[in-house]
């Protein structure tokens, strides 16, 4: 056995800058070039940036993200879940007003052709109801899961201030297809042990009645517990904010990862001949646990004061959806018989925004999503759908006109 | 502190700079110390338990050194099992025994009363212990104590393998290691690699296998396409393991052996042994089949029996399930189909093209078959996927799957079976002038493009699959 000098060996690490493979190995290149990938990324960035300064001209500063800097009141989460916690600050305190939320898909905040003036759903809402003593609020993120609504409802009911007294949850039937909590909900629930608490009970207490949907909501806290970035206080989140700061690449990386996974979706379509509107027919498994969660927002919300209504989306009439009509058929009857059983208002709202207020997608109709227009027209119709339980059908206010 | 996170990055850059700017002295108990934060960073707790283990085994090699008695190494090989067994077995003993107890009419719990948290990598820092004190006896030069505590601690390999023996890094642990630039890069693209596995291709499949297993009704097509999945996943996660452990140690001077040799290449059940997680197969041979074997000699016949046993052993090495066992014991017969009636149709396989590429398929499909058993929770649920398979539950609609996750898998297994084919055309390539510069100048390019992907890919650093065992 070789027995070292003593101090020798000491800064050893020096001698691999004094090796010439180490100047003509790939090493400083793919420094380099991560470097420009990061120059890269950070002039993307800005451009972005400019944009969305440039924005707040023409759509009345909707897309401020810092809700602090807004010129405009804070309504909806328009980070769309993003700093989910941010947004939560601004529900209006419902231990002084009577408080609806409002939760769903992409379609409660997408404005096609955006014009200045127009407003979404909650917020033609919140004028409509807010002279009345009651304040409508916005929680809604691309694609909501039905275990997302549970997880709002939840979340909301944890605190008095934010105890909604109306929960309003916008049913779409493609949504079937989703399951699981997004990152950001996932990292509000890691942080909050009292919510992992009643996240559990609900849980356990729901599994004879509800055994897909309990099983499902175990199995997101138990992937989760296994996710270290996901508990916001951990070292590896910390770093991750850190590295972050001085790294536009790792910063963007959420961005960027959304931006590579459309181009993928792209590359797909063109490959397969997918359209927006190919037919995307129900799983089964997805089917059935979702609409489970539907029968536990029902009974979470009625047994904790907080009344649920459900709403059918509009759908752009002129555009091809993608559903199997037997399917959608099938699910409105379903639907309606479980409101019925249940008791839970339901309205179906499909036909209720005209083709011409809708926008364009991929070069076709939107089927999807509205003009400002449509969002003043479903606030109305929900009004008219729900006035008692929203406000007297005098009281509609704006909207309504 | 999971290998493909930030943490282990930074902890790894800090190490890697500490260490080489330290005097020699000064590195052993440095890397000690440094494997025991890492193996603290879970539970600090349990780093007493590796602690105290170590020190055992250490004064009980010499031990049984000094007093060479037949069966003196019995009771070191038990103080090495006891906390396996407990922190490992008690359950899965408790729940049988219950079982067996309710069947009589006893109102028992299925479950125990008490929660017991398994310390993390312990089922290989067990086998280490017992290789160590096995060698020792038949002959190896025990350790001096740092050596021995580096040799047990060393975090590279401390979690989920390699399976280090004595003899694999007694050099690299007794000589003067020396801060090496054909290490240094070696060792990152090893990394590199691992975490391209790990974080691109096996994190993105696991949604896909979990939403199945988590379902309750899934089709045929839902459970063929989660087993094919978990096949791939399991594979991409445990190598990415192993390229992340070799290149780590290869960064601070420590060659350790190969883990993986494609796998999924293999032409007879006995080759894919061979190819897969190759240090526990040597483990397993050397430390029990081969001395059933030796043992019972005389009686040939018998050599199939114990290479069942083995392989149960395998199995119920990986977790305390039935299903874990059984998945060992199908393997099991398939290395005794191997040696007896498949004998001839696997020795064929390098007759031709064909034969070949049908031993090949063959061995694929049986390998995949048993990762039902591998990932299953419950040999109820493999009843249950084995009836939705025979009876075609669902036809060719899913249940579970999108057709997304179809695709990817699909593109993930043409992808490694191109990488498959056209390995021997790469390395024949990279050593010819003109396409090895051009190799070498797009190598860099290469890298960036990969760590690009990692970091823009990467969401959360999740556990990898081999940590439960």
């Amino acid at each position: 056995m070789n027995v070292p000098a003593p101090g020798s060996g000491t800064l050893e690490i020096f001698s691999l800058f004094r090796d010439r493979r180490f100047w003509r190995g790939p090493a400083v290149w793919v420094v380099l070039l991560l470097l420009i990938v990061n120059g890269a990324v950070a002039v993307h960035r800005d451009i972005r940036a400019r944009e969305a300064a440039a924005a707040p001209a023409a759509a009345g500063g909707r897309f401020a993200l810092n809700p602090e800097t807004a010129n405009r009141p804070v309504r909806w989460d328009w980070s769309v879940g993003d700093q989910f916690e941010t947004f939560l600050r601004y529900i209006p305190d419902s231990r002084k007003t009577r408080l609806v939320i409002l939760s769903g898909m992409s379609q409660m905040y997408t404005i096609n052709d955006n014009r200045p003036g127009d407003q979404t759903i909650a917020e033609w809402m919140d004028d409509a109801l807010a002279p009345r003593g009651t304040r409508v609020f916005g929680l809604a993120a691309p694609n909501l899961s039905h275990e997302e609504s549970v997880f709002l409802l939840l979340t909301t009911l944890a605190k008095p201030e934010t105890h909604p007294d109306v929960f309003i949850f916008a049913v779409a039937f493609e949504k079937l297809r989703e399951v699981d909590l997004r990152r950001q909900y996932a990292t509000y629930l890691r942080s909050h042990p009292e919510l992992i608490a009643e996240w559990l009970r609900t849980a356990e207490r729901y599994r004879a009645k509800y055994p897909l949907a309990a099983a499902k909501m175990l199995s997101t806290l138990e992937q989760k517990e296994r996710d270290e970035s996901v508990n916001e206080a951990s070292l590896e989140s910390r770093l991750r904010r850190g590295v972050s700061r001085v790294s536009p690449l790792v910063a963007e990386r959420r961005d960027l990862n959304s931006l590579l996974r459309i181009h993928l979706f792209a590359v797909r379509n063109f490959f397969l001949g997918i359209k927006n509107t190919s037919k995307r027919p129900i799983i089964r498994d997805r089917y059935d646990t979702n609409r489970e969660f539907l029968g536990l927002l029902a009974d979470l919300g009625r047994e904790r004061g907080a009344l649920v209504l459900l709403y059918i989306v509009p759908f752009n009439p002129s555009a091809e959806n993608p559903y199997v009509p037997e399917e959608y058929a099938a699910f409105k009857q379903w639907l309606t018989q479980f409101a019925e059983e249940t008791g839970t208002p339901l309205s179906n709202l499909e036909n209720v925004v005209p083709s011409s207020d809708w926008g364009l997608f991929l070069g076709g109709p939107d089927f999807k999503h509205f003009k400002g227009e449509g969002h003043r027209k479903s606030a109305a119709a929900l009004l008219k759908s729900f006035p008692a339980q929203l406000a007297p059908p005098a009281q509609t206010g704006a909207a309504g006109q | 502190m999971i290998f493909t996170s930030y943490t282990y990055v930074l902890f790894l850059a800090a190490a890697f700079l500490i260490h080489w700017m330290l005097p020699h002295r000064a590195r052993k108990p440095f890397l000690i110390a440094a494997s025991y934060v890492f193996y603290g960073s879970w539970d600090w707790r349990f780093a007493f338990l590796l602690l105290g283990l170590s020190v055992f085994n250490w004064a009980y090699a010499r031990y049984v050194l000094a007093r060479p008695v037949p069966g003196r190494l019995w009771p070191g090989i038990l103080v090495n099992l006891t906390p396996l067994l407990i922190f490992k077995y008690t359950g899965f003993f408790y729940a049988n025994v219950a079982s067996v107890g309710r069947a009589f009419g006893a109102e028992w719990s299925a479950e125990l009363p008490f929660a017991i948290l398994l310390p993390l990598g312990i089922s290989f820092f067990t086998f280490q212990g017992i290789a160590y004190l096995i060698d020792v006896a038949t002959g190896e030069e025990p350790f001096g104590f740092a050596d021995f505590l580096l040799y047990k601690a060393l975090w590279p390999q401390l979690i989920a393998g390699p399976i280090v023996r004595p003899g694999e890094i007694r050099a690299d642990i007794q000589r003067i290691r020396t801060l090496d630039y054909d290490d240094c890069a070696y060792g990152m693209q090893r990394i590199l690699f691992g975490f391209v596995k790990k974080v691109i291709l096996a994190d993105s499949i696991a949604p896909v296998v979990d939403s199945v297993f988590a379902s309750h009704t899934p089709n045929a097509l839902d459970v063929g396409v989660a087993i094919f999945g978990f096949g791939l996943q399991i594979y991409f996660d445990f190598s990415a393991y192993s390229d992340i452990a070799i290149g780590s140690a290869r960064l601070f001077g420590f060659r350790f052996p190969e883990n993986f040799n494609w796998p999924y290449a293999a032409r007879s059940p006995q080759d894919f042994w061979n190819r897969w997680h190759m240090t526990l197969s040597r483990w397993i041979r050397d430390y029990v089949f081969t001395p059933l074997a030796f043992a019972s000699r005389h009686k040939p016949k018998w050599t199939n029996v114990w290479l069942l046993v083995a392989m149960a052993a395998v199995g119920l090495w990986h977790g305390a399930q039935w299903t874990f066992v059984v998945w060992g014991i199908w393997h099991g017969l398939l290395l005794v189909a191997n040696q007896t009636v498949l004998k001839r149709f696997f020795e064929r396989a390098s007759a031709s093209r064909m034969r070949g590429l049908l031993a090949m398929i063959v061995t694929f499909s049986l390998v995949m078959a048993g990762w039902l058993l591998f990932r299953a929770e419950s040999l109820a649920q493999v009843a249950d996927y084995l009836r939705a398979l025979a009876t075609m539950r669902g036809g060719i609609r899913p249940s579970t799957v999108r057709v997304n996750g179809i695709l990817l898998i699909l593109l993930y297994f043409a992808g490694l079976v191109v990488m498959q084919m056209t390995r021997g055309t790469f390395a024949v390539l990279a050593v010819r002038p003109a396409p090895a510069r051009v190799l070498r100048a797009l190598r860099p390019l290469g890298y960036v493009l990969l760590i690009v992907a990692v970091i823009v890919l990467d969401q959360e650093a999740k556990q990898f699959v081999y940590f439960q065992f």
